[in-house]
């Protein structure tokens, strides 16, 4: 038997979903995908149930799980983070370099992350730039 | 127009002109609008495709303004910032007018930098001062203007503000004279470089940093302008010097720049001032993110398509080929024509059926000019909303697979509207990779406005599955060329780096401007290809080769594709036009001539065929015969082997037989 622990969005009640007394006597219970707190009676999506829950909340995710490899990368960032640039890493073609340092985003520039996906995109001074990936990997900050 | 247009190419020796230098979206092309009015020229810089705008300065009696493109820094790493420093070293300028973005000083300065050193009279202006001080930035312009030893004249183009100062601070200019001083092996180098150099466009000193940067431009024009054995010491001055520094020579150069520039901003730069937290940044902010930006590009691309494609491509064409050039103009003109010459041959080729006017002009007025009108306005508003970088960036995931990046978005969706004006905003990509890609694409899988409508109508007329099988397959090859064509063109996929400029609504004048400028080069450049185009068929035609061609294609039509032999006319219309083709595959299916089977083979094929001459023209035009023929080359026998092959699957399942 699954339990299925669920913490109520409305009041922070803890309760089972498989255990919803009122729920089992429902004729439209077996492909119901909503779930009521019995505490204080609000409504939510029982997402483990709804495949059209489960696409919507990855599409309103604001950003993939950081990797774990690039600590100290502009990628690790969540949005909303402040840092401060360390360096440009020497694996960055020297082009790219040269123009990333001619928009001010030098070693020692304070920057405001906005957001990881689907490109990273950063704000300084009054500029904002957007980075693919393996450029924003590039760019070594260390956060505030 | 009648306007002062300058030989491209040629050096100016006399007369005097001022380059306009700066980096992207700082205003530039609204403070040259304010600068010049309407007397202004647009063209492609020798050798490139990239636009340059030349115009009359108002107050300035015999000065002649340069618009170039946005530099970041030197040495220039697009095409665009190539053409940029080859105004720079080519075109005898009077002076220089940088203009830089208020808000972001450091950055402005340090093009100033480089600006300075080359010792041309230069101003800077700094522009969009109305948003700087809005935001809270203060400058101490007098301190700033005393350590560069330059004017500095803040404006505003959006407001009009400044430019009088700006004018007269121009005719008053004297060469700057800021030295930095870089690492000292570098400097030696320099002074060794130095000695060889004489009557250099700019200062011998910047001349010299260029080239040890390995800056191409700089290195084209030493290798020009001095003899060969000169040139080769210069070289190998240069490596002597890579060997001794520890870093590469242009970084060294950088970052002593980037030195001086942070000493000045720390003493010019009182306040830096605030993020601005207006709608456009509000709407900025929603445009790029997955879900909003979706929802928003959505709209953009309704309303594009919708302006184009058939507001243009439908209604306007309508009005002008059907009414105006069909019932009113053509018919009294070639009647006249007939009347008056005594040679038919003559009357023929004007306007007769492959006539220079009835179709070459007409082509290019009634069926592609209201077309480009409205691309054209479009895209500038488009463009001057800083819209565009935020629209690659919401479909860089797409274009990643096709081995390119989310700037291709934008001629790939105009594609869906003309496929001519597409391959002519390829432009827009950084490199000619990318744009040889996109240009591949847009000439084998993506249909026009004009074809999509016949298309759809006969497709629907079958069953829904016919029309998934259709955009199925279609897909299907867009996918599989642009992989294995990516993965075949020699040089890397460039990983999506844009500055996102602030939203901001584009000021009409600008945009009406920019439009007018380009459909006046569209009339001088493009349509004398239309015309020569026309006269090639006019001579098929009468030679006979045409029928010839006709007959020749009906084994591989009947025999290869399956079809009735009839369709070898529609395959050749098609390529006169798009939908002619299509219209043509209509007639035989109204008629009851084609299966169903035969109709999507035969809608596959016209799709993937080669879209119509004009947009073959533009590629030539835009890639140079060697990349047009190679391109027609991979999508003529791709088209027909698809086709062939599909012919045989369905076939074989039994599908629509």
């Amino acid at each position: 038997m699954n339990r299925e622990t669920v913490i109520c969005s409305m009041c922070g009640h803890r309760f089972n979903a498989d255990q919803l007394g009122a729920c089992h006597t429902c004729p439209l219970h077996k492909s119901c995908n909503l779930l009521c707190c019995p505490y204080c009676g609000y409504q939510m999506v029982h997402v483990r149930r709804s495949r059209l829950a489960r696409l919507a909340s990855r599409l309103l995710a604001r950003s993939p799980q950081p990797r774990t490899s690039t600590s100290g990368s502009l990628v690790t960032l969540p949005p909303g983070r402040t840092a401060r640039v360390v360096a440009l890493a020497p694996s960055l073609p020297p082009a790219r370099q040269a123009y990333l340092q001619a928009c001010g985003l030098v070693p020692g520039c304070q920057i405001r992350i906005v957001q990881q996906s689907p490109v990273t995109v950063v704000r300084f001074d009054h500029t904002e730039l957007a980075l693919e990936r393996e450029l924003a990997e590039a760019v070594q900050v260390e956060s505030d | 127009m009648s306007c002062h247009a300058i030989p491209a190419g040629a050096a100016l020796t006399s007369d005097g002109s001022v380059a306009m230098v700066g980096q992207p979206n700082v205003g530039k092309s609204a403070l040259f609008q304010r600068l010049t009015g309407q007397y202004v020229t647009v063209s492609n810089y020798p050798g490139t495709t990239v636009e340059i705008m030349r115009g009359r300065a108002r107050d300035l009696p015999n000065l002649t303004l340069v618009d170039t493109p946005g530099i970041v820094t030197f040495p220039p790493q697009s095409e665009d910032e190539i053409a940029t420093e080859r105004v720079l070293l080519d075109e005898s300028l009077r002076a220089i007018l940088q203009v830089g973005d208020a808000k972001n000083i450091r950055r402005t300065l340090l093009l100033t930098v480089q600006l300075a050193e080359m010792g041309l009279p230069m101003v800077l202006a700094l522009n969009m001062m109305d948003e700087a001080l809005d935001r809270g930035v203060r400058l101490d312009l007098a301190g700033l203007s005393a350590r560069l030893a330059l004017p500095v004249v803040p404006t505003s183009a959006v407001r009009g503000q400044g430019i009088q100062e700006l004018t007269e601070a121009l005719l008053s200019t004297q060469p700057p004279r800021l030295h930095i001083s870089y690492h000292t092996d570098i400097e030696q180098a320099v002074a060794a470089i130095c000695d060889g150099l004489s009557a250099t466009p700019i200062s011998p000193r910047s001349l010299a940093l260029l080239f040890l940067s390995r800056d191409t431009v700089a290195e084209s024009w030493l290798h020009q302008h001095l003899p060969d054995h000169t040139y080769r010491a210069l070289c190998s001055r240069r490596r002597q010097l890579e060997q001794t520094l520890t870093e590469p020579v242009a970084a060294s150069i950088q970052k002593t720049r980037l030195a001086f520039v942070q000493q000045l901003v720390d003493n010019v730069l009182l306040q830096p001032g605030t993020e601005a937290t207006g709608i456009g940044q509000r709407l900025g902010l929603l445009a790029t993110r997955p879900l909003t930006g979706t929802l928003i590009l959505l709209g953009v691309l309704a309303a594009l398509y919708w302006f184009v494609g058939l507001f243009g491509a439908g209604t306007l064409v309508d009005l002008l080929e059907n009414w105006l050039f069909g019932t009113i103009i053509n018919p009294r003109l070639s009647a006249w024509v007939y009347q008056l010459s005594p040679f038919p041959f003559l009357s023929d080729f004007l306007v007769g059926e492959y006539g220079l006017w009835t179709m070459g002009m007409t082509y290019a007025l009634a069926l592609i000019l209201p077309i480009v009108t409205t691309f054209f306005l479009a895209f500038g508003i488009m463009e001057d909303s800083g819209y565009l970088p935020r629209l690659a960036v919401l479909s860089n995931r797409l274009f990643r697979a096709l081995g390119l990046n989310g700037k291709a978005v934008l001629p790939m969706v105009l594609g869906l509207g003309c496929v001519t004006m597409a391959t002519l905003t390829t432009r827009v990509l950084e490199n000619r990779r990318d744009r040889l890609l996109v240009t591949l694409l847009l000439a084998l899988a993506i249909p026009c406005s004009a074809q999509l409508g016949v298309v759809m109508g006969m497709l629907a007329g079958i069953s829904f599955t016919a029309t998934l099988m259709w955009a199925g397959v279609v897909f299907l090859i867009l996918l599989f060329v642009g992989r294995l064509a990516a993965r075949l063109l020699p040089g890397q996929r460039t990983p999506l780096l844009v500055e996102l400029p602030p939203l901001r609504p584009p000021l009409p004048g600008n945009v009406l401007l920019k439009t007018l400028a380009r459909l006046e080069w569209y009339l001088k450049e493009v349509v004398p290809l239309f015309l020569l185009g026309t006269a090639l068929l006019f001579i098929l035609d009468k030679t006979g080769l045409l029928q010839t061609i006709i007959e020749a294609g009906r084994p591989l039509v009947s025999g290869w594709l399956g079809l009735p032999p009839e369709t070898s006319a529609a395959f050749l219309m098609g390529f006169l036009r798009r939908d002619f083709g299509a219209a043509g595959l209509f007639l035989l299916a109204s008629q009851g001539l084609l299966k169903p089977a035969q109709t999507v083979v035969a809608i596959v094929t016209i799709t993937l065929f080669i879209p119509c001459i004009a947009s073959v023209m533009m590629i030539v035009k835009e890639r140079g015969w060697r990349s047009a023929a190679g391109i027609v080359a991979i999508v003529f026998p791709l088209a027909f082997l698809v086709g062939g092959l599909l012919n045989r699957i369905l076939l074989t399942i039994g599908w629509g037989v």
